[in-house]
Parts: structure tokens; sequence; C-alpha cells
């Protein structure tokens, strides 16, 4: 510690306002904790990325999407629509007062549960002690009780390419002032398919260019054909098994599979490849905190890093996903209030917003494989399902994978309409170690999509 | 495959052997070097003792409960007799870490279920967390064996009756809370053998008693200044969010009593016939734990803040009633405080702890009615008791001791002079 600055005492520092930051301080608060949270953008970062540059921006961007490609192609169901148009101007307007109303309702909790906010960049200077580097080239020195790292992660990219005002983030494109003719995307992740879809409908001339083999390289493969057909209906092309060179004038060079060059016109380009952890700027030196081999921080199993540090969200081993983050707040909080705790969730959801939306929860047949468990699966397809049907949306399927011997449920795929929704009951079932017989033999109601669910439990087992 | 057999290790200076608290790893389990496998109760606290090799655990030496002693058989692992051939019955568990690791990299994998899962819901296991329950140690009622919150508070209340039937002091929980009133009953009548810490405390206890013939002497203290000496403290600290109890101030007198009167800081060894007068005043402080008291020791308290010594007492105390403490926290002590205040006692007769010569115990301060100047006033009392040990010290010895303490307690602003 700097000679001369006396530290301000705190009782429980959060650093990080996200999804994982804010739910921790309100939190801590609530087990009567004084909190201070503190963030790079201070009130403004409230909600982080997810609520103001990620998350729900994108999925604003998808819905307006989805409602101007439907009022063009719903023609076979008797409705057409003459003139429909994307105005991206008014979409801003609605995105700016989505997130403002959003993030009002988060400080309007903070504040009402006592939690002070303060801006500027947290480093350790030792274990107890924080500072805090404001913008102004203040430098406020805290020592705390208890703290909590809530840092999160930011877009990488690729060596040669900077991001500016035509190579772009997923935040640089949903802040676009108007849609552009074509767009590039490097990375057939969620982040770069889901975008790629909504713009897409939207009009623009979408190419995605994956190093890979496959899109969505990380899911099981059965996914991605069911996804990639769609996607080619829409006009997507891909560029598999290509790797990103350089863009220069609306132009990006391509490494062919055959070690070729190729290049692909596009105005804009989009870069998701991936997140980085905030890890850098923190001084966990300082607290003899190293990461592990992915760069990841290693918490114990209450999240906890060291007897009064926490850390959570993507700066920690696991999926980099909002709703992770915001469970280990909660234990991360109750470990440093003394509680014995841990983090230990047997399903943690992930989806992706395409169309058809994808959601999957516990294991896959094939992650069940590897560990030596012998499973079952039990597949319908959408088109099964009279409530699809009604939507005009067919495409894809529920899969239930199961333990052979006892039936319990271990994990779930959803394809198709609000899949996103349809997981959460799949959840509470692995969570609660119910059996594919219990779903099977719980009333759903009719018609819906949820009944496909109960459907796909009732049918054979294949193994 | 070979066969290892694993041999009850010297687990702490002087202890003979100890007993079984659980098994971690079961018979068939395969396990990794340096993985804790077993819990012994020694005389003095629960060890945890780690795999020597790695193998598979194919017998366990005695079951959960039973006394083992150094040198006897604690475990039977076997081992790859050519270390880089794979075993056939050790499948590696995948670390869902690693695994789940593809995460900040576009596309996460989802999964974080080990294999061999506890089936219990979230609230069971977060209750079983909170009381810190082995959840694996249960079988569950459920028809496919998952656990109940209703199961771990069956299993609650067996181990609260086996602990109270051990200590005979804590009620048992009812196994079910029931709306009538239970029926008035004879409970059973219930011989064990004395184990643990218990016993060792039998030993001692006996011994002390028996060899040292103590001489008591009480006072009582006005501690109203004491007790807004103490306020003050608390308040200068309480942007820290620390609070300090009486007990640090009690230990800091008696080390100023200590250092000025050598004689109750003292060892006396009747089989050498010599006294040693240490130099260190390292303070024994006398924790209840659930199985019975544990002395945990303030090393050279005359160098330490009342800060320092404060949150030492939290720390050790904790580590005290988890049964964690080491022998080196337990050992070398050369004064002892018995603070039975801190459960409401006002006066007691502390046994000397051997080979020491003195023990202290402080009551609870209370208001009391004492004669000011003739007049009746109400004050804040501390009664004190102090034992030592005849055979060294006389009642006028004590009679001075004990003026010193109460002097520095009575007056908390001359231990300013010592802090």
């Amino acid at each position: 510690m700097v000679v001369g600055n006396a530290p301000e005492a705190a009782d429980f520092v959060v650093i990080g306002a996200g999804p994982g930051g804010y739910t921790a301080a309100l939190h801590a608060a609530k087990c009567g904790r004084k909190v201070l949270l503190i963030d790079n953008h201070g009130e403004d970062g409230i909600g982080g990325v997810c609520l103001n540059a990620g998350c729900i921006p994108s999925k604003s961007l998808i819905e307006a999407a989805q409602i101007l490609h439907q009022s063009r192609h719903s023609d076979s169901m008797g409705v057409s629509v003459a003139d429909a148009s994307f105005n991206m101007p008014q979409w801003q307007t609605f995105k700016s007062s989505v997130i403002s109303r959003l993030s009002g309702g988060v400080k309007q909790k903070l504040k009402a549960a006592g939690v002070e906010t303060a801006a500027g960049n947290a480093m350790f200077t030792d274990e107890k002690t924080l500072v805090i580097a404001t913008s102004n080239g203040q430098a406020r020195f805290v020592q705390f009780r208890d703290c909590i790292i809530a840092t999160g992660s930011r877009a990488l990219t690729i060596p040669g390419f900077e991001f500016d005002d035509d190579i772009l983030d997923a935040e640089g494109l949903l802040s676009l002032q108007s849609i552009p003719k074509s767009i590039a995307i490097i990375g057939a992740g969620y982040i770069g398919l889901e975008l790629g879809c909504a713009l897409a409908k939207l009009g623009c001339k979408v190419t995605v260019v994956e190093a890979q083999d496959r899109i969505l390289p990380a899911m099981p493969k059965t996914i991605a054909p069911v996804l990639q057909k769609s996607m080619d209906n829409l006009g997507i092309d891909f560029k598999l098994s290509h790797q990103a060179k350089s863009f220069t004038n609306g132009q990006l060079t391509l490494t062919t599979p055959d070690a070729k060059t190729t290049k692909i016109a596009a105005e804009k380009l989009l870069i998701a490849i991936g997140r980085r952890p905030n890890t850098d700027q923190i001084g966990l030196d300082t607290i003899g905190v190293k990461l592990n081999e992915q760069g990841l921080l290693n918490v114990a199993a209450d999240r906890r890093l060291k007897t009064h540090i926490a850390a959570i969200g993507d700066i920690t081993s696991g999926p980099a996903l909002a709703h992770k983050a915001s469970a280990e707040a909660i234990v991360a909080v109750d470990a440093l209030c003394g509680k014995n705790t841990a983090f230990e969730p047997q399903a943690i959801p992930l989806i992706v917003f395409t169309d058809p939306e994808i959601a999957m929860a516990g294991l896959s047949v094939y992650e069940a494989k590897e560990q030596g468990i012998d499973s079952a699966t039990q597949r319908l397809p959408m088109k099964a399902s009279g409530r699809a049907t009604t939507m005009n949306q067919t495409d894809g399927f529920i899969e239930l994978v199961a333990d052979a011997d006892s039936g319990i449920l271990l994990g779930a795929t959803v394809v198709g309409p609000h899949a996103s929704e349809l997981i959460a009951e799949i959840c509470v079932a692995i969570e609660m170690a119910a059996a594919v017989e219990d779903i099977a033999l719980t009333i759903h109601p009719h018609p819906t999509l949820s009944e496909l669910v109960m459907d796909a439990a009732q049918t054979k087992t294949a193994s | 495959m070979a066969k290892h057999n694993f041999l009850l290790p010297d687990v702490g200076e002087g202890l003979e052997g100890g007993a079984i608290v659980q098994w971690l790893v079961a018979e068939g389990d395969s396990v990794s070097a340096d993985q804790i496998i077993v819990e012994i109760e020694t005389d003095k606290a629960v060890v945890e003792i780690p795999a020597p090799v790695t193998g598979t655990l194919t017998t366990h030496g005695a079951a959960a409960g039973a006394t083992l002693s150094v040198g006897d058989v604690l475990a039977t692992f076997e081992v790859p007799s050519d270390n880089t051939a794979p075993t056939t019955t050790s499948e590696p568990t995948p670390d869902p870490k690693v695994q789940a690791n593809a995460s900040v990299a576009a596309t996460p994998s989802t999964q974080t279920a080990p294999p061999n899962r506890t089936l219990a819901s979230p609230a069971t296991r977060k209750f079983a967390r909170e009381h810190a329950v082995d959840l694996t140690l249960i079988t569950g009622s459920g028809s496919r064996g998952q656990i109940t919150r209703a199961d771990v508070e069956a299993h609650m209340a067996q181990s609260a009756t086996a602990t109270a039937s051990q200590n005979d002091h804590a009620p048992a929980q009812p196994t079910t809370p029931s709306s009538a009133a239970p029926p008035l009953q004879t409970r059973d009548t219930v011989t064990e053998p004395l184990t643990g810490l218990r016993k060792q405390i039998a030993v001692n206890m006996q011994q002390a008693w028996s060899d040292i013939p103590h001489i008591f002497t009480f006072e009582e203290i006005d501690a109203s200044q004491l007790v807004h000496a103490r306020q003050q403290i608390n308040a200068e600290f309480e942007t820290q969010g620390t609070r300090i109890s009486f007990l640090p101030f009690f230990v800091k007198a008696c080390v100023v009593a200590l250092q000025e009167h050598p004689r109750f800081n003292a060892s006396l060894s009747m089989q050498d016939e010599t006294v040693t007068y240490h130099g260190q005043c390292n303070i024994g402080i006398a924790t209840a734990t659930p199985e019975g008291l544990i002395v945990t020791v303030v090393h050279e308290a005359e160098k330490k803040s009342l800060q320092q010594i404060a949150s030492e007492i939290e720390s050790l105390a904790d580590l005290a009633r988890r049964r964690r403490v080491t022998v080196e926290q337990i050992r070398g002590g050369t004064f002892t405080i018995s603070n039975f205040g801190s459960y409401g006692g006002t006066l007691g007769t502390p046994i000397i702890r051997p080979p020491e010569v003195a023990i202290a115990g402080f009551g609870r301060i209370h208001d009391k009615v004492v004669p000011i100047d003739g007049q009746p006033a109400v004050r804040k009392i501390l009664p004190i008791a102090i034992s030592t040990d005849h055979r060294l010290n006389d009642g006028e010895h004590l009679g001075g001791f004990v003026a010193t303490l109460t002097r520095l307690l009575a007056n908390p602003v001359r231990l300013l002079g010592h802090l």
C-alpha cells in the first residue's frame, strides 16, 4: 500500500456489477452485510455486458427480426403484410428503453438494499486492501472484510484483427444505426449463429466462417444438421474449415481447407470466436492467485479463492453464462458469511437463440458415454407436436437422456420454437433426480409445446 | 497387482493410537496418493490420514468407532505392480471443471454432474451442507434412492442421539417433529467404553486432582471501569467490524500479573525436584466443545496486542470446536484461564493442569449492590476464582497475585501501561 493513503473500511466488496456481481451485492445486503459494489462504469455498468451489450440487446434484435421474418413468410397461413420493414434507429430507441427499464429496476433494488456503488478499476494491493482507480485519476483505498471478484469477460479477437468501425464484436454490431448489406461472421459458435440468423432475417447477406468442419463445434453432432438446414433456408453461406487471414476494403481473405486463398466481400465483419476472462487488471499477483491452464481462477466448491475472497462467473471454470454467475453469487456470499455451502448444480442450461432455438441441460448421450454411464435416449421430432404444427414451426426435436438402469433423467436437448423456455422443466426434473417416467406421468397442458416433453418421455427408449 | 499394508502412523507427539471417526473411502474404491481416506480421533484432535499410495483400497483395518494403536494395519491397498500399467479397477473420474471448459471459447458444455451423483434435490443438498451432513453416508428413502430432507433430519437425529449417549449432555432431537407431547418414559441404561477426548480428560483430571494440593481464593472485582473501557475500545474498532470480548482483557491482565509474580507462571517437577519459572506467558484458554473441554494455547501472549490475542482466541476456539487443532496449538501452556462466565457461571473451583501451577477462573459480570462510602450502589461485579498448587505457592503468594489482578482489572487504565 502506498504510504499516506489511509484505507477506509468496507464490510463487503463486490468487483463487477454484471449479473453475478449485482446478484452477490443484493444477496449480501439481504444477509445483513454493508456492501460496496465497484464497476469500471459505475452505475452505468450495472447489469454488465449481459444487460447492456449482450444477452438483452441481442434478444431484442432477434425478436424484431423474427417478427419481420414471420410477417414476410406467413402467406401459407393466410397472412400477408405489405411493405413490412425494419427501422434500425427506431429499434435502437426500443433497445435503449429496454436496457434502461431493466437496469433501472436493478439500480432501484440496489438502492433499496443500501448498496453503495463506486466507479473505477479495482485492484488488490494486498489480501485485505483494494485500490479503486477512478476515471478522474483519483485513488481510493478500501480495506475490506470480504470480497467477491465478478469481473466477467470480454470478446476475443484474432491476431491481426483489431476492433474498429467495420470489424465488430457483438456489442459493436448491436450499436449499429443500420443493417449492413453484407456481413462475414467469424466463429460458428452460439453468438455468431444467433446474430447471423437475426441479420439474415433483417435482409443482410450473411457468410459464416468457421475454422472447424461444422457449425456449433462444441455441441453434439446431432444438433448441427437441423440448424444448418434452417440457416441455409435463410440464405446464409457457410465457409467451414476456413481460416480468416485479413480484412481490408470490404474484402475478407480466407485460407481454404486445401491451403489456397479465397476472398469474400463483406461490408462489416463480426468476430464471435469466444470471450476472454477479465483477470488481467485486478492485481491477482499481489494476492498470490494464479490462473489455471484455461486462464481461469481455480475456486473451491464454495467459490472461495482465499478465506475472505471469492470469485464467480466468467472468470471461473464452467460455462460463461449469466445464470451460472448469478447462481454462484448466492453460494459465494453464503460462504463468505460463514455458511457451509457449495456450487453443485446438476444441470446448467445452455441456450442458443437461433431459429430454431437450441437448449441443452445436463448430460448429452456422448457425455454420459464418456463418463461410463449406460444411458438410453427417448426422442420425438417437433413435427409430432400439435402446437408446433399450428405455429408452422416444426423444425427440431426433443431428446431425453436417462440412466438405462434407473431411468433417472440425466439430460436433454431441445431444438425447436421456444426451446429456451422448455428446458426449464427439464432442469427441475434433473435437479430433483426425477425419472423419465415421472415426466411421462405428469399431466402437461394441451395443446402446448411443453406437451412434447411428456410425449417424448412416453416413447420407447433407444440405447 | 501388489498388496500394500498401511499401518496407522504416529499421528502426533506421544499419542498411542486413535479411534476411527469415519472412512471417507469405501472398500473397493480407487484412491490416489495423498487423498484423505479416513478421520482418526486421537486424544486431542481429529486427524485426517491420507492414502500412502495410488491404487484400490481393498479392506479397512477396522470399522468406524474401533480403536487402533500406532502400528496396527489401518487399511490394505492393491497397487499396480508396474506403475505405468493402467489399473483395471480404477476408472479415472473426469474432472467436470476441466470438461466444462470449452466454455469461455464459444460454446460451453452444460455438463456438471459427477457420474455417481447423490440423488437429492437442491434444497435438500443445501440443508445438508448447512448442517454439515455428508449425504454420501445416507441411504435415501426415495423409490430410486433419492435422499429427502426427512432422511437428512433422521440421520441428524440419529447422530445427535449417539453423541448424547456418549457425552450425556446434549438432548437428542426427535426423529420427526411430533405434535403430541412425548409420553413420560424411563431412558435406557447404557454402558459404553470411555474413549477419545472424554477418556483423556478423565485421566488428566483424576491425576491433577490427586497429585496437586489445590488452594483456592475467590474475589469480587468492581468491573465498572473495565466494562466502560471495553465499550470505548470496541467503538474505536467499530468500522473494522471487530468486537473484542472480555476474555482478551483477562488474558492481558493475567500476563501482567504473571510477569509480576513469576511463581504463578511456573512448572513443578517432583520427580526432578525442580521448579521452572517460564520466560514466556503461554496462556491456555479452556474451550467447551461438544466432545468436552479442549485447552488451546496463545503462545507468548506477552508479545501480543489485545486485538491479536482476540483474533487468535477466536480462531483457536473455532478450530477446537471443529476438532482441527494441531498438537502445537495445545502444547506448551504455562498458565490457564477458564472463562466460565461465558456460559453463565458465577464461581467455580478450577483444576490446575499439571505441570502448570495455577489457573484463573472468571465468572459472569453482573450487577450487584455494594456499599460505596457507606451508601448502597449498583456496580458491575466480576467474580474470579484462582487455584494454585500449594506445594509451590502459599496463601500469601496467592493473595499477592490476586491483588495484582484485581488492581489491573478494576483500573484498566493501569493496564494501558503494559499494552
